[in-house]
Order: structure tokens, then C-alpha cells, then sequence
């Protein structure tokens, strides 16, 4: 990843990466899950649900979906603007994984391969695709919309008393995706919930000590207590997973490839494999 | 002509005679993201050169390399003039054939590296 003419700093649209960048900003006890559909069911072990993330392939031209909030609202909602003046975006060739955000700051630098090069990639070409963020988020009883291309949050409507603000949004994002994506897959979903592994530590906590104090039969609480340990063991192996694919993200891979390139290179080993990816790039350029 | 990309034909397969070498191993264990020191080193490579970041990489060296941007940088790997003159020439071909003639100067090279990548 590179960061492109512009300043734009690209991120991978994966829930470790988002994780992780969300504890640097200094949130604590939230992390990201991706969503695979829409339906209850994708949300049933994730609630609360604090926020979504919705990925997207950028077009010209959107009609408003509801007003810009200009008065003292503002001062309870975080807005990051991405854009000064009509900046135009900055193009990514990695479709679907890759998207843009520029409202880094300082953690601008946290996904850049440090290091590995400056690198002024040419002008973007006509299939290249734009990909960009934007967020969902029920905030006092209203549903909000926070695109940072926008001049502010865009209020949505209000959320009806008693309802999960989850239905509210729903039909807000579907109609999104059923406008941009006749038969394409370019959108990606991401959640914000409650950190998992406290959610479920506690669960474990209380039902030890209702077992504890228990007179009776306690075989129920016991199956769901193992229910729990199984669920807690997944979220630990998921959790190392996104810790080693983040430091290799981090990693910078020049020095690696270099010294590589010359083993195999010494080798003959290397002519082969570039004759190779020759022709795969000679049939895709044809196709 | 299309941008070559080495990525795609960087496979696990054709990666084997340096997966298969303990030699070759331990000359580029220095330069794997430390993800995993508790597996064999032949792991911890294969690992590394199978992962989508690394491919991702690959791919972007490929693309920087027949920018021509690479030149100044390949200089400091101390791979030699001709492998230099390659890079900033845009041409891949030139730059792996330069690669390949290095085996015979390879000691006196291989201290300047050291000296180089300890600045």
C-alpha cells in the first residue's frame, strides 16, 4: 500500500486493520466485524451494534440522500472532512480490498509500508476503480450518515422510539447497493461492536458465580458456560491472526524481495518465473 | 507493452528452490516480518511469501521497478552497476539477467551490502 499523490493514505477494508486503527485513535472496548448481509441474522451474535462502515465504489453525481446538519448538533458529532475544496479522489488499481481515507492525521503513516518506497504511480486509468467510506451511526435518537466527502453529517431521520436503529438503516444501505451494484460485488460492510472478547469474559464471570451460588441443577449454565469457552477460544485465534497479518502489512518487504530476487536470480531461477508472469500479463492485456 | 507483474508467478511452486534450501533460509530469515520466531525458519519464509501482503508488495516492486523509480534505491542493495542501470531503464528483463551475473563478485559485494545496510 502506497500512500498516492494527494496525500490520500489507502486502507485495506478488513475488520483487523480497522480494529486496530480504532484502538490507536484511543478507543477502547469496541472492534470491527465484517457483515456479510444484511439480514438479522448476520448481526445476532454482534450486537450492540454501534456504528457501521460501508464500503463502496465511488460515482459522480449523488443525489443528496438527506440534509447537511449545520447547527449545534455538531458539537456532539465527529465529523472528519476529507475534503478542503473539490479535490478530486485518488484512484486505487486493488479493487474491493482498497480503499481511501484521508482524514488519517497522524496515524497516517501506521499502514503505509513504512519505508519501503516513495512510489508516484502513474495517472489513474479508466478501470481503475474508486473506493470510499462512509459511516452509519444512530446518535440521539436520529440516524446520521458521515461521509467525509460531504460538506457535514447527513441526518437521515429520526430512528422511532423502541426500534433497533439496525432496521432503521438497513433499507438506508440496501437501496445503496441495489443502485450501485447491478451485478457487481463493490461494497463491503463492516460493523462496530462491543470488544468481544470482554463481552465475553464477563458472560463467563457471571455465569461462574451464578454456578457458585447455585443450590439447584446447574447442567444448563454449565453447557452454556462451555458454549462460551469455545466462542472465547475463536475470538483469541482470530485476534492473533489479525496481529500477525497487521505486522505484515507493516512490514517493509524491499529488502526481502531484493535479496530474494538475487538468490533466485543467481540461481536461473528467476528468468522462469518472469517469462511467466510475462505471459499472465500478455493474456490478461489481451482478454 | 503490458506491465509485468511478478506477483502472480511468485507461487510456493516456483519459490521451492529457496524454500527447499537451508542455506537460502537463514540469508533472508533477517528480513521476514516477525511474526511467528517460535516456527522453523523454512515455515516462518513460506509463510511470508505466501501471504497477500507479500504478493501485494511484489507487486508493487514490479510496477515500481519498470517505472524506472527504483534506480537510487537498488544502488544502496549494492547488486552492481548493470542491475542499476536496469531499474532506472525501466527494463525487468535487463534487471534479473544483471542479478544473475553477480554470482562471481558475489564476496566483495556482499560486504559492501553489510556495510551499507548497517548505516
Amino acid at each position: 500500500v502506497v500512500s498516492d499523490a494527494g496525500n490520500w493514505c489507502l486502507i485495506e477494508s478488513d475488520p483487523g486493520v480497522f480494529t486496530d486503527l480504532i484502538h490507536k485513535f484511543g478507543v477502547k472496548g469496541v472492534q470491527v466485524e465484517e457483515i456479510w448481509s444484511l439480514d438479522d441474522d448476520s448481526f445476532i451474535n454482534l450486537k450492540p451494534v454501534h456504528g457501521l462502515i460501508f464500503l463502496f465504489k465511488w460515482q459522480q453525481e449523488e443525489q443528496p440522500s438527506g440534509t447537511v446538519v449545520q447547527d449545534n448538533r455538531l458539537d456532539k458529532i465527529f465529523f472528519a472532512k476529507q475534503v478542503d475544496d473539490k479535490q478530486c479522489l485518488c484512484h486505487t488499481s486493488n479493487p474491493i480490498n482498497i480503499a481511501q481515507l484521508k482524514a488519517c492525521g497522524p496515524t497516517a503513516g501506521i499502514y503505509t509500508q513504512q519505508t519501503l518506497f516513495e512510489f508516484d504511480k502513474q495517472q489513474p486509468s479508466e478501470d481503475d476503480d474508486v473506493f470510499h467510506f462512509v459511516g452509519y451511526i444512530p446518535i440521539e435518537g436520529r440516524l446520521y450518515e458521515l461521509d467525509g466527502l460531504k460538506d457535514g453529517p447527513i441526518d437521515l431521520g429520526p430512528i422511532p422510539p423502541g426500534t433497533d436503529w439496525l432496521t432503521v438503516v438497513q433499507p438506508v444501505i440496501q437501496r445503496r447497493i441495489q443502485k450501485y451494484s447491478e451485478g457487481e460485488i463493490h461494497f463491503n460492510l463492516m460493523a462496530i461492536v462491543s470488544d468481544r472478547k470482554m463481552v465475553i469474559e464477563r458472560s463467563i464471570t457471571q455465569l461462574q458465580r451464578e454456578i457458585e451460588e447455585s443450590e439447584g441443577d446447574t447442567s444448563s449454565q454449565e453447557e452454556e458456560l462451555a458454549r462460551l469457552r469455545v466462542t472465547l477460544e475463536t475470538e483469541e485465534t482470530k485476534r492473533t491472526r489479525w496481529q500477525i497479518e497487521n505486522i505484515r502489512r507493516k512490514h517493509n518487504y524491499l529488502p526481502l524481495i531484493v535479496n530474494m530476487m538475487k538468490i533466485l536470480a543467481e540461481e536461473g531461477k528467476l528468468l522462469p518465473i518472469y517469462h511467466n508472469a510475462r505471459e499472465k500479463a500478455r493474456a490478461r492485456h489481451e482478454k | 507493452p503490458a506491465q509485468v507483474d511478478l506477483s502472480p508467478a511468485m507461487t510456493a511452486e516456483a519459490l521451492q528452490p529457496i524454500l527447499t534450501n537451508e542455506e537460502f533460509v537463514n540469508q533472508l530469515r533477517p528480513y521476514l516480518p516477525a511474526t511467528s520466531d517460535e516456527l522453523p525458519p523454512t515455515e516462518q519464509l513460506r509463510g511470508t511469501v505466501t501471504s497477500p501482503q507479500f504478493q501485494q508488495a511484489v507487486s508493487l516492486f514490479s510496477s515500481a521497478l519498470q517505472s524506472g523509480q527504483l534506480g537510487p534505491l537498488i544502488n544502496q542493495f549494492g547488486l552492481g552497476e548493470d542491475a542499476v542501470l536496469a531499474a532506472s531503464s525501466c527494463d525487468m528483463e535487463a534487471f534479473i539477467k544483471a542479478l544473475g551475473k553477480k554470482k562471481d563478485k558475489e564476496e566483495s559485494s556482499k560486504k559492501e551490502e553489510e556495510k551499507k545496510n548497517a548505516d
